[in-house]
């Protein structure tokens, strides 16, 4: 689960102070699929951060104690003068799991090929994507992160990624943010909507809606 | 509005006292394995990078000492002035400057690991200061291949090769890198509260390169500038790396204390502003 008590965040952008969480009290338990919902500029990155532990509120304390993964998808950890191999290789050991069955899941789910033992940067972008939700879904995580896509790329590729993320979503916690209700709705079972720095929570998608669309 | 969601802090901490009971008995022992797992995973990670990134990246860190070396002993041959020491000039600049070299790149390159690998704080378990140690542990590898590599370079050329003690030149190294690490952490900790911080990095190290005994040893200069020059904690580890390197140079100036209580004394600075930078996020899985 994690625990946010008392938590304050603003950030400063163009002379403007948006302020993201106003001294906010919630836990998010095991179990729960989260949909965060927040218009453009509301900070609903931001927030993920704090979830993940790289942005630190400014007042408050947040605890976590789960597996959390990274953002779904988010390829900036990589470097990109090492191979998608050696990448994946030194993920699997971050995570203490053995990095040829990572990597042999990788390859065969990315579909790069020869790509995988090439460095990142002749990557297209595409191909990077692939990688990093490759990456992402390798690793079993007790919380999984997603910031507004769970899948990328061709038809097939984005369908392929549906379907593991949804099988992980039945055993795992998820907490995504999105702009978009219909997202959340497929995916979540409670929903908050993030309105002038504070979280309301809804059980129903419905009443959130009728929130986040007033 | 979600009852399953908002719960006071008490209900929430008796809900997670079975974790932190599981969490009790992981021991100190899980703690270590780890700790070394996510270092070499780092120093792996490193090393790949440093290394390939570019051929004239990897040229620049033989090209810069050696540069330095070959100006300032073109300068003393020019200036018919001889090394302070008993010794050939290469060998004298070399420790001189390799010692300043191993510093200045560790703090320097501590300071800016905290923001250029940012994005390794997703992974869970690393933490700033696992990044600071990691890229200091790098760099501290390749000051001494780059020391190695201008010592046997100066055999084959000159017929020149002078280590008087191995044990004590490494030890006299390994210091410098100590105070290079624990100023580079101290002043990454403090870029957190302050981004003008990293900015005023060349404002110290500037004086200490001119200041450090590079080209001069402590006991030439007047006894006011020695007085003055006991707190720079780098002279010191120049002159033991200089005492540990000849056998005909032992240094009154040299005091290990210095740079062990200024090493010390950073890093423990450092460790209070790190805790304080990130006590407000606490992983615990």
């Amino acid at each position: 689960m994690i625990e946010f008590y008392n938590v304050t965040k603003a950030y400063v952008s163009k002379q403007k102070v948006t302020v993201i969480l106003n001294d906010a009290t919630f836990v998010v338990p095991r179990g729960v699929n989260l949909g965060i919902l927040g218009n453009n500029g509301a900070g609903k990155s931001t927030l993920l951060r704090m979830f993940s532990g790289v942005e630190k509120p400014d007042s408050g304390e947040i605890v976590r104690r789960a597996r959390i993964s990274w953002p779904i998808g988010f390829s900036g950890a990589l470097s990109k003068t090492l191979s998608g191999e050696e990448n994946v290789r030194l993920i699997a050991r971050f995570y203490g799991r053995d990095p040829a069955e990572i990597c042999a899941f990788v390859a065969d789910f990315s579909e790069l090929g020869d790509y995988f033992q090439m460095p990142i940067n002749t990557y297209s972008s595409g191909m990077r994507a692939r990688l990093a939700f490759a990456a992402s879904l390798a690793i079993d995580f007790d919380i999984y992160l997603v910031d507004e896509v769970i899948s990328t790329g061709d038809r097939s590729f984005r369908e392929k990624c549906e379907a593991a993320f949804k099988m992980r979503s039945h055993y795992s916690t998820v907490i995504m943010v999105s702009h978009q209700t219909k997202t959340i709705e497929d995916m979540c079972d409670a929903v908050a909507v993030m309105h002038h720095g504070n979280l309301h929570f809804f059980d129903d998608v419905n009443d959130a809606k009728a929130l986040y669309e007033a | 509005m979600s009852e399953t969601l908002i719960k006071t802090r008490h209900e929430a901490r008796a809900q997670s006292a079975s974790y932190n009971e599981l969490e009790g008995q992981a021991g100190l022992w899980e703690g270590i394995l780890n700790f070394m797992e996510v270092h070499t995973t780092l120093n792996l990670r490193f090393i790949g990078t440093k290394f390939r990134e570019s051929f004239l990246g990897y040229a620049w860190m033989f090209i810069t000492p050696m540069t330095w070396i070959v100006t300032m002993a073109l300068v003393f041959v020019l200036l018919g002035r001889r090394p302070p020491i008993e010794t050939d000039v290469v060998s004298f600049l070399t420790t001189g400057m390799i010692g300043f070299i191993t510093f200045r790149e560790t703090f320097s390159l501590c300071v800016s690991s905290v923001r250029t690998n940012r994005h390794l704080y997703y992974f869970g378990h690393v933490k700033y200061f696992d990044v600071v140690l990691s890229t200091a542990v790098v760099e501290f590898m390749t000051t001494q291949t780059v020391f190695w590599v201008i010592l046997v370079g100066n055999l084959i050329i000159f017929g020149n090769f002078e280590i008087h003690d191995l044990g004590d030149l490494l030890l006299n190294f390994l210091l410098v890198w100590l105070v290079g690490l624990g100023a580079g952490y101290f002043t990454a900790m403090l870029a957190q509260f302050s981004s003008a911080v990293p900015r005023m990095l060349p404002i110290i190290l500037r004086p200490l390169f001119w200041c450090s005994g590079l080209f001069f040893v402590a006991g030439e200069l007047p006894q006011v500038a020695q007085d003055y020059l006991y707190y720079n904690p780098v002279l010191h580890c120049i002159e033991g790396i200089r005492q540990a390197a000849f056998i005909n140079y032992e240094s009154r100036f040299y005091d290990p204390m210095v740079p062990i209580w200024f090493a010390f004394g950073l890093f423990a600075a450092g460790q209070l502003l790190d805790k304080n930078a990130q006590r407000s996020v606490s992983v615990q899985q």
